[in-house]
């Protein structure tokens, strides 16, 4: 039926491409019944407000550099004072602005390596899905390679071959090997929005692939691949901080993986609950609010989750 | 029938991405900055013995041959001296190799069964207290940080309450003694590996309930469960033997899947209990430059990673019938 | 003694917010060995008293009036033991989507047998399984297929066996839901011409339920239509299908080329569909017409007042008040 199908191309198009605002908003009144996912969202905001508030405590004074600021009558481990209100760690820095310093890391280790992988695992995805055929074998293949492999040991034995790696190197790394989940959902999609009429309508009109791909199959796996990002996220963060942890993190950076290899290094774990604490719940809790957040996207997503919630 | 082929199928890739694997390594190897016969052998050693290391290895042939070598070593098993212990890096990795056995496959079972036993009952119970209690707890679980979790567990089993070792897998005292009996020496393992199999566990069973209660509430859903339910039966039978094991079905690839995740995760348990695997090994190796260690190391790891994801393929294809020709 | 009664039965399903009627005041009756056939269209609510006979609807749906008895006792208020006692051994059912109603990981002999252990707990698995090919021999599975996997069967296997599962424990009462939709013409024919033979052999009482007219008229003593969940005609098979005096039935069997030559246009799924919602939806729906927007002899007096069941003979009823002067025709 010639007039149905132009209706389907027309509606697909203009809702991928014009009504995306709509979309999102229709989207916004399923997430915000999710509790989980408000929770998720107001931590995710808090660990914001920390990330942005950490630039303030060395501009006060410099004793409180993360790094470098070493308070002039503390040498070593101290507990919580007004002067430092998390205590200080084994050379009396101060673990508060530590603690800020990590948010910020976290968020640019986290979403910048989660944002190339969601690109890299996009863009293969699409075009495994689209080209099909030997392409589709060669690229699935390489992605079940790099998927079975354990990506902290796999960056370890890099770092052990190419010395301390830094921040950005760490981030490069870490996207490189967490693509190819996002690259078979992105392809299973692509599969089935191949068949739809609006792409056979394109093709017809003399679209190139690469216009394909990118104009009309794009719009409609964003975002899918958008909800795979927030789990990206929670694995980049914990495999930098896992990395840190072990002590291959990058020394001029703090991040909350490294102030708990201090505590565990030199032997405070025991005596200094002020700062075991803090790092460790960070990372939990970070990782538990993006986590959330994805889970109540994926109740936006996936309309089958949303009947069954509907019928309850 | 068919499934023997179909071993055999996967069994070639298996091979093939060992293959790739093995090469990536050696590119590397001979990529990274620095001098790649000093990252073989260990620089302190007398210039005869490392004459002798060097023709072992081919390090002294054109890169192509150098290959042929490597090939040769890896699969007769002489992968180098270690730098740090002076012995054969193989007798190292096959005297930890067990250790890591132990701990990890009893970490993955355990969590696996526990994950799914609960992702059942939540299932089962869904959309009560019940159901969130238990899914926010096992996602919180899931998203606790590993090494952290692992230090909590050290300072309060450990050191406040005393009821368990700090680290290690054995206590020394215990094994030196004469006449020890091998139930003692069982049990003082047994108490070792506590605190690390809790860690590992709490960690990982959370996405196994998630995992297993999201698919029993598929299989709910399911025509045959109401069939189950006209035929007659009770509850507690439909969900055991018509819903449950439907539902365990993709859990199996899951673990699968997972078991890259769970390695990194038996690594980092290993380095702060400080428990003598291949993990601790591989993290020490890359500590100290170790190099021949942590490539030894790190090629078990990845053929260990390969063989249990060969294992879990055709366990799926054995459960299901629908995937056995 | 009267096998099954249903009277004045309604469910309703809850939705986010409000309550949707699926079953509107349905009451019948079905005597030992005698079959009933339900005709309506999808959402006429035939199926949701299908699973309701077994107490199977789904937890969002309810009974909101009304009595389904059995052998003199009411379903709903049997305790859970004594219903699953009635399930499959008094009732059993061969259900709509018969390709998913087989549990893939078990193999179909041990599933049809189950049902028997059930309901005989001392029997020996051998013996169940001996009596499970027997009657596979019956409705014509090949030996060498008895211990395949379902996915390893045809559709139309799948749903002798499906038929021989639901005759295993002999019950009283069988109840079809669409047993032959899934399949092509060829299928359907052979899967009806077994589950006649096997009804007629052992006398099981049926209610087969199905959207096509022409199946039920193969199968069925009685016959009842429905619309927008209400019985809107019930008679004896000659009685419906000589006489029918609902118009919907009409419409009904005069869509039905091997029935009838003559031609009307059906009103299409769309409409109804939502004509159904609006008149469930609202408050005042009492007894009114359900087939009122697409009645073609529809009259202010329909639209106005409550229509009374008219009776036209011992058997032969139907609820719509304007038909007096046409039946006479």
């Amino acid at each position: 039926m010639p007039v149905t199908s132009a209706e389907n191309t027309f509606s697909a198009y203009r809702s991928s491409r014009f009504h995306f605002l709509e979309r999102l908003k229709s989207g916004w009144l399923v997430y915000r019944e999710n509790l989980l996912g408000r929770i998720g969202l107001v931590l995710l905001a808090c660990f914001a407000c920390m990330a942005a508030g950490s630039f303030i405590p060395p501009l006060i004074d410099p004793i409180y550099h993360p790094m470098s600021g070493v308070d002039p009558l503390i040498s070593y481990s101290t507990g919580p004072s007004l002067r430092h209100w998390l205590g200080t760690d084994f050379i009396g820095r101060d673990i508060f602005s530590q603690l800020l310093t990590g948010a910020r890391i976290a968020f640019i280790v986290g979403v910048s390596s989660a944002f190339m992988s969601i690109v890299v695992g996009t863009i293969v995805g699409m075009v495994a899905g689209y080209a099909g055929g030997t392409t589709d074998t060669i690229l699935m293949r390489a992605a079940d390679v790099v998927m079975v492999m354990p990506t902290l040991l796999v960056i370890l034995i890099l770092a052990a071959l190419f010395g301390q790696l830094s921040i950005w190197i760490i981030v490069l790394l870490i996207a490189l090997f967490r693509w190819p989940a996002v690259a078979r959902v992105i392809r299973s999609q692509t599969l089935s929005l191949k068949r739809r009429p609006f792409v056979d309508a394109a093709r017809v009109t003399g679209a190139s692939c690469f216009r394909i791909i990118f104009r009309h199959i794009m719009p409609n796996v964003l975002p899918l691949a958008l909800l795979y990002m927030t789990f990206r996220v929670t694995s980049a963060i914990l495999i930098e901080a896992a990395l840190a942890f072990l002590g291959f993190g990058d020394p001029g950076t703090v991040s909350w993986g490294m102030m708990l290899q201090w505590v565990w290094k030199t032997g405070h774990m025991f005596q200094a609950p002020y700062w075991l604490l803090p790092p460790g719940i960070c990372i939990s809790l970070i990782t538990l609010s993006f986590y959330m957040v994805g889970r109540a996207m994926d109740e936006v997503l996936d309309p089958r989750l949303r009947k069954e919630k509907a019928l309850e | 029938m068919g499934m023997r082929k179909y071993i055999l199928r996967r069994m070639v890739g298996v091979i093939v991405v060992f293959f790739i694997i093995l090469t990536a390594l050696f590119i590397l190897f001979r990529l990274a900055p620095g001098d790649p016969v000093s990252r073989m052998v260990d620089p302190s050693l007398t210039p005869e013995d490392a004459a002798y290391l060097i023709d072992q290895l081919g390090l002294n042939q054109p890169l192509g041959i150098q290959y042929i070598y490597y090939l040769k070593n890896v699969f007769t098993g002489f992968m180098g001296i270690s730098f740090h212990y002076g012995q054969p890096v193989t007798e190292i990795i096959l005297d930890r190799l067990p250790n890591t056995i132990y701990l990890f496959t009893t970490s993955v079972i355990l969590s696996a069964l526990l994950g799914i036993f609960m992702g059942k009952i939540a299932a089962w119970h869904r959309e009560t207290k019940i159901d969130s209690v238990m899914t926010i707890v096992a996602l919180f679980c899931h998203t606790l940080f590993l090494p952290w979790l692992a230090l909590i567990m050290i300072w309060f089993f450990g050191y406040r309450v005393g009821w368990f070792p700090l680290s290690g897998m054995i206590s020394p005292e215990v094994w030196v003694t004469p006449g020890t009996s091998s139930i003692i020496k069982f049990l003082d393992v047994l108490h070792h590996m506590a605190l690390p199999l809790l860690t590992l566990m709490i960690i990982h069973y959370g996405s196994y309930l998630l995992i297993m209660r999201s698919s029993m509430l598929d299989t709910l859903n399911e025509d045959y469960i109401i069939t189950a339910r006209a035929k007659g039966l009770d509850e507690k039978s439909i969900r055991d033997h018509h819903a449950a094991p439907n539902a365990a079905l993709p859990l199996v690839t899951s673990v699968g899947l997972s078991l890259a995740f769970s390695i990194n995760g038996g690594a980092l348990t290993e380095t702060v209990f400080t428990w003598p695997g291949i993990g601790r090994e591989l993290v020490f190796a890359v500590s100290s430059n170790d190099y021949p260690l942590a490539q030894a190391c790190f090629l078990l790891i990845a053929g260990v990673v390969l063989m249990a994801n060969l294992v879990v393929d055709v366990m799926y294809a054995y459960l299901d019938p629908r995937i056995r020709y | 003694m009267t096998l099954l009664d249903v009277s004045n039965l309604s469910i309703g399903y809850r939705l986010r917010d409000r309550l949707i009627k699926a079953v509107d005041s349905v009451s019948f009756s079905l005597e030992p060995g005698k079959t009933l056939g339900f005709v309506g269209e999808s959402g006429s609510g035939k199926t949701t008293i299908g699973m309701s006979l077994l107490r199977l609807l789904p937890e969002n749906a309810s009974v909101l009036s009304g009595s389904i008895r059995f052998e003199g006792r009411d379903v709903y208020s049997l305790s859970d033991e004594s219903l699953r006692a009635i399930r499959w051994k008094k009732i059993a059912m061969i259900f709509q989507a018969a390709m998913n109603a087989l549990n893939p990981v078990q193999r179909i002999n041990e599933q049809v047998a189950e049902a028997l252990l059930i309901h005989h707990p001392k029997m020996s698995k051998r013996d169940a399984l001996a009596r499970t090919a027997q009657l596979f021999e019956s409705v014509g599975i090949p030996e060498n297929r008895h211990a395949d996997y379902p996915h390893q069967y045809s559709g139309g296997m799948k749903q002798r066996a499906i038929i021989a599962m639901a005759l295993i424990c002999q019950p009283l009462l069988l109840i079809a839901d669409e047993p032959t939709t899934a399949l092509d013409v060829i299928v359907q024919g052979q899967i009806l011409k077994v589950i006649r033979a096997i009804q007629q052999e052992m006398a099981i009482a049926m209610i087969f339920i199905s959207h096509d007219i022409s199946v039920v008229a193969d199968v069925c003593h009685d016959i009842a239509v429905m619309y927008g969940g209400r019985i809107i005609e019930a008679g004896q098979r000659s009685e419906i299908l000589e006489t029918p005096a609902h118009p919907y039935t009409r419409m009904l069997l005069a869509s039905n080329l091997t029935l009838s030559d003559h031609s009307f246009d059906m009103p299409t799924v769309h409409q109804s569909r939502k004509a159904n919602i609006r008149h469930l939806g609202s408050t005042k729906e009492n007894d009114m017409c359900p087939f009122v927007c697409h009645c073609r002899q529809i009259t202010d007096h329909c639209q106005a007042t409550p229509q009374k069941w008219m009776v036209l003979s011992s058997s032969h009823r139907v609820f719509c008040n304007n038909i007096a002067g046409d039946l006479t025709k």
